[in-house]
């Protein structure tokens, strides 16, 4: 089975150590990944929100792309990304849809074939698979002392029509953590969305949703914030830094992972975060415990 | 369509009741459908139809009618982000120096001259 990332703009424009960190990962587990460059955004809530034959079309073009290359699975890192490419690849099993899809997709030479496999999975359902979260267990090498919450990316969970995943699985992230020996403090705000959407519709609102959120994380007594999507990395990392003196900061869980396999806070771009600092301090001390 | 009962589990989960009492997760289904606030009041969380006892998916519909409203309650940004998603491909300002960027950190170069075309050629720019 081919792999690939599909990392979106938000990240590429943001957050690119949230790529690097999955990437790293993704390669000591020696899956068979396949670099894709000409992967567009996935249009968004943005795209969804105005026309969403648009939306279908933009991520088409991703998915016969993906499908030229052999690639059988993508790998998503946002929740919006997620849902959407989910989304198009269901509507796209609808003929009409698809003849439209594809005379548009003739245009550049690309097609889209329904009948061809090809799945969307969100980093943390990939590394939760049983034979891949096994293989993962066993490239733990170091138990990482913190005490992080956890902000789950509402759109990979949600809904359970798109996501095709039920309850029991809105621990993917959390268990994943726990499983290095990384402790986990409840958090409020852990299933109900960070607000991050609203940034682009509405940013006073976005920053008063946010100011509720950062109070009760400061309350869980985590010490970090573990996310997996960059709309949560940007509420809880930039703009929690503008609206308030007491951060929590917040980390990509990637990172935590890459960490407890083995990788340096150098290879996990640990500085690139707002907040390295904090965080070098609260890993350096873990690991001066861990001996 | 209108099978909602009124009971307010969609209003308890929905994370945008915490910041006014606007209800237009459930008065969608009731209210004037020319409501510019459905920009601003929803944040595609799915809380709502998750905790929906009729199965009925408020996220969705509010989406449906953002669809079909006039262009003049479109929040200017968003249209600017949807005028740079036809024209480059990507909502954001994903450049040459974006591109330094990820190959620094090893990851695969963009070929934003590719993706830039194509969109444009699929969007009749």
């Amino acid at each position: 089975m081919k792999y690939t990332i599909f990392p979106g703009c938000l990240i590429s424009y943001r957050f690119p150590e949230y790529e690097k960190s999955a990437k790293l990962i993704l390669q000591k587990l020696e899956v068979e990944f396949i670099p894709v460059d000409s992967f567009s955004c996935c249009g968004s809530q943005v795209l969804e929100s105005i026309d969403d034959e648009k939306m279908v079309l933009l991520n088409a073009r991703n998915l016969a792309i993906a499908q030229e290359l052999d690639i059988g699975s993508i790998i998503t890192l946002c929740g919006s990304c997620t849902h959407i490419l989910k989304k198009s690849l269901i509507k796209l099993h609808d003929n009409k849809i698809l003849k439209r899809i594809n005379k548009k997709l003739r245009l550049i030479g690309l097609k889209f074939f329904p009948k061809k496999k090809i799945e969307i999975i969100h980093i943390a359902e990939f590394l939760n698979k049983k034979e891949i979260f096994q293989k993962f267990q066993n490239l733990v090498v170091k138990k990482l002392e913190i005490n992080i919450a956890v902000q789950n990316p509402c759109m990979v969970l949600r809904p359970s029509s798109i996501s095709n995943l039920e309850l029991k699985d809105r621990k993917i992230i959390r268990n994943l953590l726990t499983s290095t020996g990384i402790t986990a403090s409840s958090y409020r705000y852990m299933n109900r969305c960070c607000g991050g959407t609203m940034l682009a519709f509405d940013d006073s609102i976005a920053k008063d949703l946010g100011k509720l959120r950062y109070k009760e994380l400061q309350k869980s007594g985590a010490n970090i914030l573990a996310v997996g999507c960059p709309n949560c990395q940007l509420m809880y990392s930039i703009y929690q830094n503008m609206l308030v003196d007491d951060v929590v900061p917040s980390i990509f869980f990637t990172q935590l992972l890459g960490l407890s396999i083995g990788f340096s806070q150098k290879d996990m771009e640990i500085d690139k975060n707002i907040n390295t600092e904090i965080i070098s301090k609260i890993l350096n001390n873990s690991i001066k415990n861990n001996g | 369509m209108n099978e909602c009962k009124e009971c307010g589990a969609c209003t308890n989960a929905c994370p945008l009741n915490e910041y006014d009492e606007n209800y237009i997760v459930y008065k969608i289904f009731f209210g004037p459908e020319k409501d510019f606030k459905l920009w601003t009041r929803c944040c595609s969380c799915f809380l709502c139809e998750e905790n929906c006892p009729y199965g009925l998916n408020p996220r969705e519909e509010i989406f449906k009618i953002r669809r079909n409203s006039d262009r003049s309650n479109i929040p200017p940004r968003i249209i600017k982000y949807y005028e740079n998603i036809k024209r480059t491909g990507f909502v954001f300002n994903i450049d040459e120096y974006v591109n330094e960027e990820r190959i620094e950190y090893g990851l695969v170069k963009l070929n934003l001259d590719r993706i830039k075309s194509e969109v444009n050629k699929l969007f009749n720019i």
